[in-house]
Order: structure tokens, then C-alpha cells, then sequence
């Protein structure tokens, strides 16, 4: 296990200062804004931004504020991976581990705003916990795997390992998004090591999304939520899941091809958008700055791992090869199974819908359910004191 | 009025390409996936070299400038002005029939270029010049080298009344019409919006759906095929229709930055669509590869040319046809075609005169099989001129 710090050398963030001011810009349909995707002048300066204004080695040394390490992990099919997490630990005895699980298009960036004060809250009569926040293989500066097979299920093994190896046997679990993917495999695969886990979103079944909608709101849900989202909102997931290699080309070459690609996602499914505005048009900055949009495009950029991380969708959508079932490693699980770990749910305000309470209990031992009255898909972000609440909560 | 076109790209432009590729920054890929999960990184670096330092868009551009090229301004009903870029070539015979050739995405104008020769000039090619016809292949605005749209709503019905409007200026009051993918789309509208003036849809890549008054227990195998075939390109092969029918600009921002991702995003689809066996050059020449992506990029058209997936998506009811086209209709069916569908799922649409299936190609018919796509359009229109 080798202390990591973050450094991109200067040529780097001169060459990304080179590409931005070189770019070749498109031809909009003049006043379309927001209709056809992300909207140009919005785009134009955020750029500049990009290029002029904004300090790569500020959000450098915010995140080298934080332990960071890289240790070596052997995934199911042979692959060995350096892997990078954030470890801070807890000044307070009684503190447990927490493992804290960022997706896509995130980072451990997500989590800067909460972690020191999940490891040291300023209530002492507050829980405590020593924060563990990886980098999912092929994302941030965790290695980029050579081979297939790295899906939700594998990754969970491998983050049980990490965690064995950190001293840390029992660890509670929180993830959205792709962390909540692994979570649910967690829970699933390794429930005597998981005494709780929290999630802002369900991969339902843990094992896929068959359960089916069996209740007047959950068939509500399905029309009113989860499909118009699917048919209007959920495009990357199609590309990403199967050919995302031909993605990978223009999104490691173009520094603002990969900045709108990232940022429709948080124009999406954040909390930016008034009703009046739907279903295309808000306002970003209404949750972040340019500096938290771009950090996170920053750290894509310069780790190039933007074809990588693109890759989970594909693993986690296939089925699982012959020897994949055999030796454990699948991507999925069969339907019908039930996790049983005592499991929180926080129903965002916008992001990737979540089913009902009863749906997600068919899959998860539901014991808490909270309702954010604000902010979406990106909660560590954008509504971080109400993600705090409720994990202590939960947690207490 | 149409004034002669030649295409000019300007030397800092081809400058400007070359230097871009030669700062490519490469992704990385799973070892040993070949084309699995998209386009190929060992290939895409060997066509972007070859771009970069054996291509010559020069050559390309006054071959390309040997074929007589017009722009003009065309009015329709219900469609804004536009300028309307076009191959104009006539027919050499005695009653030589005019015919538009629409062409599709990520294609251009430029899938004509194999099929001009024996289909304006029969003779010349083995043929009867009974056959000949004038051919008319115009850039859907947002492609090649015509008009990029300027408001949004331009979809697949407004291209087809622009069409007719194109061929009234040019003094054509019976035509017929040709196309596979959107030109597919196109021509069927071509034919239902201007019967008086259409004689004949000719279209290589058929479009129907299953019955619906036929349980799937009473389908033939062949009608079982076709479905099967359709679920597994529904589940694999359409996250780019998703995509550009959805956020065609979100997608459009790297693809107009970046030359190789350009060329990535258009060559998985000349590999996956045609009859190559995996080796797309077997089917395509780098030179012909390439020309296609070089007119997207120099034309800036990535953005307005996937938009029109969007305009579609968001307007089928006026996109697709309202009805039957009663218009005698041609189909020509080639093996390795994307999307198809068996001959009795596509006669409720369409007054079909021909249906004539092959055992080679793909969905590019116009560059793959120029031959057997002449033979069909020719022995097609035969009856009807």
C-alpha cells in the first residue's frame, strides 16, 4: 500500500489549455438552446473558463488534503490493478468504517464536501467513521483494466478485499449511482461484511430490473417517471453499453466533447431545472459552480479515463460468460434473490428515477426511507448537509 | 437558379485537418477486442495515419469536381428556403427518365458516385440506353455541401417536398425516385407527396412491421429471422439512434473537435452495415472512407446531419408516411441490410411492383454492389416510363 498524491505535470494542463483554445466549434440552429442537447453559448463559456480561468492545482491540492493511496487488487479474472481511495481515518474511538462509492460521470471529488466531517463531526454526540472512498477500476487514478470482466459483482469482491486489507472486516456502505450498483452486489454477495448500506438509487433487482412494477404507483412509476426518462434522458446508457469504444475516440480527443458529455448528466439529473423550465432548460449554476463542473471534467480528462469508465455499462448489462458463472465473477446475479442487510434509501429530488419503497423492498430489507425536498442525482454536491443528516441518521 | 458548384475546401482547412490528427489523443481499449465494443484502436490509428499523411483530398476533390455540381435556392410549401447543393447529370438516350437519388447517414451525395455512370449513360456501361436516366443526387440540407437548416423542425417530409420543388425548377414533371436509409424514408415521401409527378419509389432497405392480426405461432421462419434479427440490432447496434434522436448536439461538440473521433464515430458504421466479413476494406477503399468523413468534416455537418434523427424522433407523424403509398414501389434486398423485413409485412405500406432479393451486400447498396443496384433500379422503371 503506497501513500498516493495527486500531480499532473504542467505540460499537461497546458496542453489542455492548447486543445480548448483550438476548438473547433460547432454550427447551432441559431436560438435553440437547450432542445437538441447542450446548448452552445453555455458551452462557449464554460470553455473559456476552462482555458482562462480555472485552477487545476487549486482542486489539486484540495483533493492531496485528503490520505490518499494506491494498492494493488487482483479482480476474479487475473486482472491486478493498482487502485486509488481516499482513507481518512477518525480521530473518535468509536468510529466504524464507511466505504463511500462515487459512479459516472463522478469521481471521489463527489465527496470532498463530506468527508472530514463524517470522519471528525463538529457534534461530538455525532457518529464518526473512517472514510474509505475508491476509485472504481478505470476511474481517477485506479488503474485501467487490460481485460473484460470487471463488472458491479467483480468490483464488489475486490472492494471486500480492500477493505480486509485496511484492518476493516465489518465496513458500512454508501453509494448512488454506479456505487449503488456495486452496493446492491455488496449486500448480496458479501452480507456478513455489511452490517448496513445506504444508497441513493436502486439497481433492482441487485441481480437486474425484472421484479416488475405490481402496484397501482408502481405502475404510475413506471409510465410517469422511469419511461419518459429511458426514452428521453437515457441515451448514454444505450452507446455506453454497447459501443462505447466508438465513443472513446472524440471524448479522449476533445477536451470539450468530454465536458458537454459529462455536463448533460448534471444538466439532467441535478436539481436545476424549475418545472416552468422542463424539460430542457435551467440552470447549472444554481447547484454548482464552474470550478466543481469542471473539476470533475478535469479529472476525467487528465486521467483519460473517460473510455474506461464508459465500460461498466457494457459489464454490467451482458450476461455473464460460461466462465463467469462458473467461477462466481458474473456481472449479475439471478432474479428473485432478496438482499437481506438492513438497507437506507434516499429518494432524491431528480436524478435516475427511483422505484417506490415497495419495489425496492422486494430486493433490499428497507429500513429506512427519507425523501430529499432538494437536489439530485449528485447529493454529496449538491445538498451535502442533507446527505450528512441522513447518513448519520441512518447510521446512528 | 442554379449556378454551377465545385467544391473549394481552402488550403488552411486541409492544414487544419492534418494537424489536428497529428495530435490525436488515443483512447485506450480492452486487449484483444477487435471491433466488439466498438471501432477498432489499431485500425482507427492506421486510417487516421493514412489520412494524415497518404490521402490527398485534392484528388478526391477534382474527381469529385468532374461530376457536374449545382447549388440553387429551392421553395416549397410548408419548408423554409434553403440552398440546395446537387449532382445534376444528364441521361444519354433517347427518352432518358429524370431520377432523384436520396442518399443517408453517416453517407452523402456521395454514394452515388459508383452508380451515376451506368445508370445516366447505359450504353456506355453494357446497357440499353432505353434505360438511361438523368440523374439528380442533391445533399440533404444539414449534409454535404447544401444549406445546414437554420431552424429546427426539418425532417424527412420536408426534405421530400423540397425534392419535388427541386425537380419542378428543373423542368421535371415525371420523375422517379431512389434511396436506402433516410433516402429510403425520403423517397417513399417523394412518391406520397407528389403522385401526380413520381412515378416510381425504388428503395433499397425495406421498412414494414409485423402484422398485427398474424399470432407469432403462424409465422413463417423466414418472419421469425427477420424479428430476431431486428431484437438484436433493437439491443446492440442503436445507441447511436438513442443518442443523436435525443442530444444530437451534446454528442456533436467532440465529433466536430475531433477528426479521428469523427472518423470513429462513421467507420464502425461502414464496417457493421456492409457485407465486409469484418473487413471493411474489402467492401471500401480508405480513399472512399475517408472522402465520405472529409466531406462531414470540412462541412462541418456531424451536428445538423445527426440532428435530423432528432427531427424524426420528435415528428413521426409528419416524418412517415400517413398512409399507403399507392405508387408503384421497388424493393431491392441485400443480405447484410441493418434493418428488413419480409416482403408480406411491407405490402400493407406500399404497392409493391418489384421485390427483388440478393445474396450479396449490405446497406450501402450504391457503393457496395453498384451493379445489382442498377440492374434492379433499371429493370424497376423499365414498365413504368
Amino acid at each position: 500500500m503506497q501513500p498516493f498524491q495527486i500531480h499532473v505535470p504542467d505540460e499537461e494542463i497546458t496542453g489542455l489549455q492548447r486543445r480548448l483554445h483550438d476548438t473547433r466549434w460547432l454550427p447551432e440552429v441559431p436560438g435553440s438552446g437547450w432542445c437538441y442537447g447542450i446548448d452552445l453559448a453555455f458551452t462557449q463559456d464554460l470553455a473559456s473558463y476552462w482555458a482562462d480561468e480555472f485552477d487545476w492545482r487549486a482542486i489539486e491540492s484540495l483533493l492531496n488534503g485528503f490520505p490518499q493511496f494506491k494498492t494493488s487488487l487482483t479482480a476474479w479474472n487475473g486482472d491486478t490493478l493498482g487502485i486509488h481511495f481516499i482513507h481518512r481515518r477518525s480521530p473518535r474511538p468509536d468510529a466504524r468504517p464507511l466505504m463511500i462509492q462515487h459512479g459516472w460521470p463522478s469521481t471521489v471529488y463527489d465527496f470532498h464536501k463530506i468527508i472530514n466531517e463524517l470522519a471528525d463531526p463538529a457534534d461530538p454526540s455525532a457518529p464518526a467513521f473512517h472514510v474509505v472512498a475508491p476509485s472504481l477500476p478505470g476511474y481517477g487514478w485506479s488503474d485501467i483494466p487490460t481485460q473484460a470482466g470487471l463488472g458491479p459483482a467483480a468490483i464488489s469482491d475486490m472492494w471486500t478485499d480492500l477493505m480486509s486489507r485496511l484492518g476493516y472486516e465489518e465496513f458500512l456502505y454508501h453509494g448512488g449511482d454506479w456505487g449503488a450498483a456495486v452496493g446492491g452486489q455488496l449486500a448480496l454477495r458479501h452480507p456478513d461484511r455489511i452490517p448496513q448500506i445506504h444508497m441513493t438509487m436502486a439497481a433492482l433487482p441487485p441481480g437486474g430490473s425484472a421484479a416488475g412494477p405490481q402496484t397501482e404507483e408502481e405502475q404510475h412509476f413506471v409510465v410517469e417517471e422511469q419511461a419518459p426518462y429511458v426514452r428521453d434522458d437515457a441515451a448514454h446508457r444505450g452507446i455506453h453499453g454497447t459501443k462505447f469504444q466508438t465513443m472513446a475516440f472524440h471524448l479522449e480527443d476533445s477536451p470539450v466533447g468530454l465536458m458537454a458529455w459529462i455536463v448533460d448528466k448534471w444538466w439532467i439529473l441535478a436539481d436545476i431545472m424549475r418545472e416552468d423550465e422542463r424539460p430542457r432548460g435551467g440552470d447549472l449554476y444554481r447547484r454548482f459552480s464552474k470550478d466543481e463542473l469542471l473539476a470533475t471534467v478535469a479529472i476525467y480528462w487528465f486521467t483519460r479515463t473517460q473510455s474506461s469508465a464508459m465500460r461498466i455499462y457494457h459489464e454490467a448489462t451482458r450476461p455473464p460468460t460460461e466462465i463467469e458463472a462458473e467461477v462466481g465473477g458474473q456481472v449479475r446475479l439471478p432474479e428473485g434473490k432478496r438482499a437481506e442487510v438492513p438497507t437506507g434509501f434516499v429518494k432524491l429530488n431528480r436524478g435516475t428515477p427511483l422505484p417506490p419503497r415497495s419495489w425496492c423492498e422486494r430486493a433490499f430489507n428497507v429500513v429506512h426511507w427519507t425523501e430529499f425536498p432538494e437536489g439530485g442525482h449528485f447529493p454529496a454536491i449538491e445538498v451535502p448537509e442533507l446527505l450528512l443528516d441522513d447518513l448519520k441518521s441512518f447510521f446512528a | 437558379m442554379p449556378e454551377p458548384f465545385k467544391i473549394n475546401v481552402p488550403d488552411t482547412e486541409i492544414r487544419d485537418l492534418k494537424r489536428r490528427l497529428a495530435q490525436t489523443r488515443w483512447p485506450s481499449e480492452v486487449s484483444d477486442s477487435g471491433w466488439q465494443y466498438g471501432s477498432n484502436l489499431a485500425y482507427m490509428q492506421e486510417l487516421c495515419e493514412y489520412w494524415r499523411t497518404s490521402y490527398d483530398w485534392r484528388v478526391q476533390e477534382s474527381y469529385l469536381n468532374r461530376i457536374a455540381q449545382f447549388t440553387t435556392q429551392v421553395s416549397a410549401d410548408g419548408v423554409e428556403d434553403y440552398t440546395v447543393h446537387y449532382v445534376h447529370q444528364e441521361g444519354v438516350g433517347d427518352n432518358p427518365l429524370p431520377l432523384v437519388f436520396t442518399h443517408g447517414w453517416p453517407g452523402t451525395f456521395y454514394e452515388a458516385i459508383k452508380i451515376l455512370g451506368p445508370l445516366t449513360d447505359p450504353a456506355a456501361h453494357g446497357g440499353d440506353p432505353a434505360d438511361a436516366f438523368t440523374v439528380v443526387a442533391p445533399s440533404i440540407p444539414g449534409y454535404g455541401f447544401s444549406q445546414i437548416p437554420t431552424s429546427g423542425g426539418f425532417g424527412q417530409k420536408r426534405t421530400a417536398l423540397l425534392w419535388g420543388a427541386l425537380m419542378e425548377q428543373l423542368g421535371y414533371e415525371k420523375y422517379g425516385a431512389q434511396g436506402g436509409d433516410w433516402g429510403a424514408i425520403v423517397t417513399a415521401q417523394v412518391a406520397y407527396q407528389h403522385p401526380d409527378n413520381c412515378i416510381g419509389a425504388q428503395i433499397n432497405m425495406p421498412i414494414g412491421r409485423p402484422p398485427t392480426d398474424k399470432p407469432q405461432e403462424e409465422w413463417t421462419d423466414h418472419e421469425r429471422e427477420v424479428a430476431a434479427k431486428a431484437a438484436h440490432w433493437q439491443a446492440q447496434e442503436t445507441g447511436y439512434q438513442a443518442i443523436q434522436g435525443t442530444k444530437p448536439q451534446t454528442l456533436a461538440y467532440g465529433l466536430t473537435d475531433s477528426p479521428a473521433g469523427l472518423a470513429a464515430w462513421i467507420t464502425e458504421k461502414w464496417r457493421s452495415w456492409s457485407d465486409c466479413d469484418g473487413d471493411i476494406e474489402k467492401r471500401f477503399t480508405k480513399d472512399e472512407i475517408l472522402t465520405n468523413i472529409s466531406i462531414y468534416w470540412f462541412g462541418q455537418t456531424i451536428n445538423s446531419s445527426t440532428r435530423y434523427y432528432y427531427e424524426m424522433r420528435q415528428n413521426q407523424q409528419e416524418n412517415f408516411l400517413p398512409g399507403r403509398l399507392e405508387t408503384p414501389t421497388g424493393f431491392s434486398i441485400f443480405p447484410k441490410e441493418i434493418i428488413t423485413a419480409p416482403r408480406s409485412w411491407c405490402e400493407p405500406g406500399y404497392n409493391i411492383t418489384q421485390w427483388s432479393e440478393h445474396d450479396k451486400g449490405g446497406h450501402f447498396a450504391a457503393l457496395e454492389e453498384p451493379e445489382l443496384l442498377v440492374q434492379d433500379i433499371r429493370d424497376f422503371f423499365r414498365p413504368l416510363r
